[in-house]
């Protein structure tokens, strides 16, 4: 797939476009210019010409589908190529059927009117021996068509925030699941993929982005489990849509889910659940909301409630990533850009994640958490002591929501900085004395975009693996003393995905055999995704070619590279479970920068 | 690595084959597409104004239309198998064929029109419905002639061929047994 568009949209803009030719084209034709009349040279080319009752409709029908279908490849191949506003990009994307109307187009339907009435002479073989008049009627009547549809065709995929997306299923209710159902223990080494399923809101809380919609999950819910067991993957991270489930206080729409959750049990696929994935409902707005928290953690409990076979959870995904984006980079969500938000943000993910952890337990005491973060790493240009000092707050700011959800005493400068920017000492009280569950993996995502350069105009740019997972989960590890998951990877380049997939499991093989209890390993996504690219910042359509199949759902080189890994080492990747903090750490490599608290 | 390949992630491996399938599909649309230029009598005047005998222009046709077909996979490679999108990119594949073979190269040879009245409005149809059913069955055609997962490549090691040919990295070498042995026989792995 090249790109996701939104038909409906591109075909209404077409159709606009023609319109707006057309009554232009009527206006000068009254007032006695020499306009091109595509609609004439249509209609007569099917319908008796005698009348324009008879061939007006006819060509209209003609134009009005031409202009449709124009549309429809200005958003396949042109939209968002240039980063001008919508209605520029239409005025340059119609000088290409202009020309093609003046050289090609009008003489061969002059052609083709030879016999007939033909409505003026032919103009020669590329249309330029008949004056210059109507050749420039076409490019004045394709520029407002150009400007028109250019204007009329944006947002082409999200959708209006609060517009039901999930499609009418009719499942039985789940069945309760017998307690022998439950995977008790880690019983082997996880292999594991994810569904995308982020849906932040744009603009204002006004539009949601929701991947799995855009992804076609809803659509293909069912093919895309079944492509999860062909590749011999047994773990699926899985986000539930909580926007769409989750309908008010107490009111859950669980008809999607019960029926994703029976194929899952079918198929033997054990579900990593996460509540909550970049996003929440629009009733709760955004992640400045002080209640954020309960609410979530009640919907935890009534997901748990509902499907207790189902005892892998995640309790927020990213929390640091998504705080970052929603209230200090001002992508998603509350769109912030200020200190305050993000520790507000930060707090209320954390402060949720603990809840929902403390309330799935209630239910199912055995249920086993991952918490995953992004793993981060901020390095210096150049020996500049404010941006060495920028680069070592960046890197303890990146650990703040992990350190609060397992209830790690904040470093002093970080402990005032939280405390400047909104958090009470209630607050962090409260954390301080929150259990943390013996039963909790440490997921350390890792993509070649994590680790960051801060340059000399104090921006923070990508560039490439420089440490790489090994050493950067070395950190995290070294922090939380917690068993590892590989919790995401991916790569961009679809040539270079097998690669790189095989570079990260040498990463995990290796720092098992360094001591570092590593139990599951993910390839991030099932499908290619949208808008990746742009860190879902805006709502273009353009596929991020990073899953294991397209969204054709055909198989990519990295979907056949993980099926052969998996092969080569289902059964010999040994795990015994060590719950809770470990006491003992392997020796590591000496870890880069001053993370170290 | 093409541009195209690179281009929005449309690389077709490691099971498909574009080309095949568009050469495939290209044949069996221009077939159709042929009958209907023949059993209009749409195929007389440019086969007149060429010089062919109207089946051999007939055969002519089906034949760059299958060559055409595979350029088409070629093209959008992975992209072709988008059953949204595929009857677009035909129908806009069916028009570029029109366009640059029967009107701007043969009339560019000739110098003058191949075709007039309804018979050239045939031949644009013809085109287009070619095109049309090249992009919709495009798909359906390549699931039939993809590679199994047993007969595909190992990415792994054409990721790994690629990067030293990119790269110009040293030869790669192989390890033998005995290099695992020291000079005085001991097993050193």
């Amino acid at each position: 797939m090249i790109r996701v568009i939104s038909y409906w949209k591109a075909i209404l803009a077409g159709v606009a476009g023609a319109f707006a030719w057309e009554i232009l084209a009527r206006l000068l034709r009254l007032a006695g210019l020499p306009f091109f009349d595509i609609v004439r040279m249509y209609g007569t080319l099917i319908a008796d010409g005698s009348h324009p009752l008879l061939w007006w409709p006819v060509g209209m029908a003609v134009h009005a589908g031409a202009g449709a279908l124009w549309a429809i490849f200005y958003a396949y191949f042109f939209w968002s190529v240039m980063a001008r506003p919508p209605a520029q990009q239409g005025l340059v994307f119609a000088i290409g059927p202009a020309l093609i109307t003046v050289l090609i187009l009008r003489p061969q339907l002059e052609l083709m009117h030879a016999h007939g009435p033909a409505p003026g002479d032919y103009a020669g073989l590329f249309g330029l021996s008949g004056g210059w008049q109507v050749p420039l009627s076409i490019l004045v009547a394709y520029a407002l068509y150009g400007v028109v549809m250019g204007s009329l065709y944006t947002r082409p995929v999200g959708a209006p925030a609060g517009k039901k997306r999930l499609p009418a299923l009719r499942a039985p209710p789940p069945s309760a699941g017998r307690d022998e159902d439950r995977d008790r223990n880690l019983d082997g080494f996880m292999f594991a993929t994810g569904i995308e399923c982020s849906y932040p809101t744009l603009d204002g809380g006004r539009w949601r982005m929701d991947e799995m919609a855009m992804c076609g999950h809803y659509r293909h819910w069912k093919r895309d489990l079944e492509l999860v067991r062909a590749l011999g993957i047994n773990y699926l991270r899985y986000g539930p849509p909580l926007h769409e489930i989750y309908r008010g206080p107490g009111r859950y729409d669980w008809t999607f889910m019960d029926a994703v959750a029976g194929e899952m049990r079918r198929l033997g696929i054990r579900p990593i659940i996460d509540f909550c994935h970049f996003g929440v409902p629009d009733w709760l707005e955004n992640f400045q909301n002080r209640q954020v928290p309960e609410m979530l953690a009640a919907y935890a409990g009534a997901f748990v409630e509902r499907y207790p076979w189902i005892t892998h959870y995640t309790p927020i995904n990213e929390m640091y990533v998504c705080a970052r984006l929603s209230a200090l980079e001002g992508l998603w969500n509350e769109q912030c850009r200020d200190e305050r938000s993000f520790v507000t943000a930060a707090c209320n993910l954390a402060r949720a994640a603990v809840l929902i952890t403390q309330q799935i337990r209630r239910h199912c005491p055995e249920a086993i958490f991952i918490a995953n973060e992004s793993s981060e790493f901020y390095q210096a240009c150049c020996p500049d002591e404010e941006i060495r000092h920028m680069a070592e707050f960046e890197n303890q700011r990146r650990f703040v929501p992990l350190d609060l959800y397992f209830a790690r005493t904040l470093r002093g400068d970080i402990r005032d900085f939280m405390f400047d920017n909104g958090m009470t000492k209630e607050d962090y009280n409260w954390f301080l004395q929150q259990p943390v569950p013996e039963r909790t993996i440490l997921g350390v995502d890792y993509y070649d975009w994590n680790e960051k350069v801060i340059e000399a105009d104090h921006r923070a740019r990508s560039m490439g693996e420089l440490f790489g997972w090994y050493v950067i989960v070395s950190q995290y590890f070294r922090r939380y003393r917690r068993m590892v998951m590989h919790t995401e990877t991916n790569y961009r380049n679809p040539r270079g995905s097998a690669l790189w997939l095989w570079r990260q499991w040498h990463n995990v093989e290796r720092i098992r055999e360094a001591g570092v209890p590593v139990v599951g390993f993910t390839w991030y996504s099932l499908t290619d995704q949208i808008d990746w690219g742009i860190a879902v910042s805006a709502p273009i359509g353009n596929v991020t070619p990073v899953g294991l199949f397209d969204l054709n759902r055909d198989l990519r080189s990295v979907g056949l590279a993980y099926k052969q890994l998996i092969e080569m080492y289902r059964g010999k990747m040994p795990v015994e479970p060590q719950w809770g903090e470990l006491k003992d750490l392997p020796a590591l490599v000496p870890e880069p920068g001053a993370e170290t608290s | 690595m093409s541009f195209l390949q690179l281009l929005l992630g449309r690389d077709p491996e490691p099971l498909q084959r574009p080309r095949l399938a568009g050469a495939l599909v290209g044949v069996g649309a221009a077939t159709v597409a042929a009958f209907l230029v023949w059993a209009t009598g749409s195929a007389e005047a440019p086969a007149r104004a060429i010089g062919l005998a109207t089946l051999w222009l007939v055969l002519l046709s089906i034949v760059s239309l299958g060559i055409a077909g595979a350029a088409y996979g070629a093209v959008f490679l992975r992209a072709a198998n988008d059953r949204r999108g595929g009857w677009l990119f035909g129908l806009g594949w069916g028009f570029l064929t029109w366009a640059l073979g029967p009107i701007t190269l043969c009339q560019w040879i000739l110098a003058r029109p191949v075709s007039s009245g309804g018979h050239a409005a045939i031949l644009l149809a013809a085109h287009l419905l070619w095109g049309l059913l090249l992009g919709t069955l495009f798909p359906f055609v390549q699931s039939r002639v993809e590679r199994t997962v047993e007969q595909a490549p190992s990415p792994r090691r054409q990721g790994l061929d690629r990067r030293a040919a990119a790269e110009q990295a040293p030869r790669d070498y192989e390890l033998k047994p005995e290099t695992a042995t020291g000079s005085d026989g001991a097993d050193l792995r």
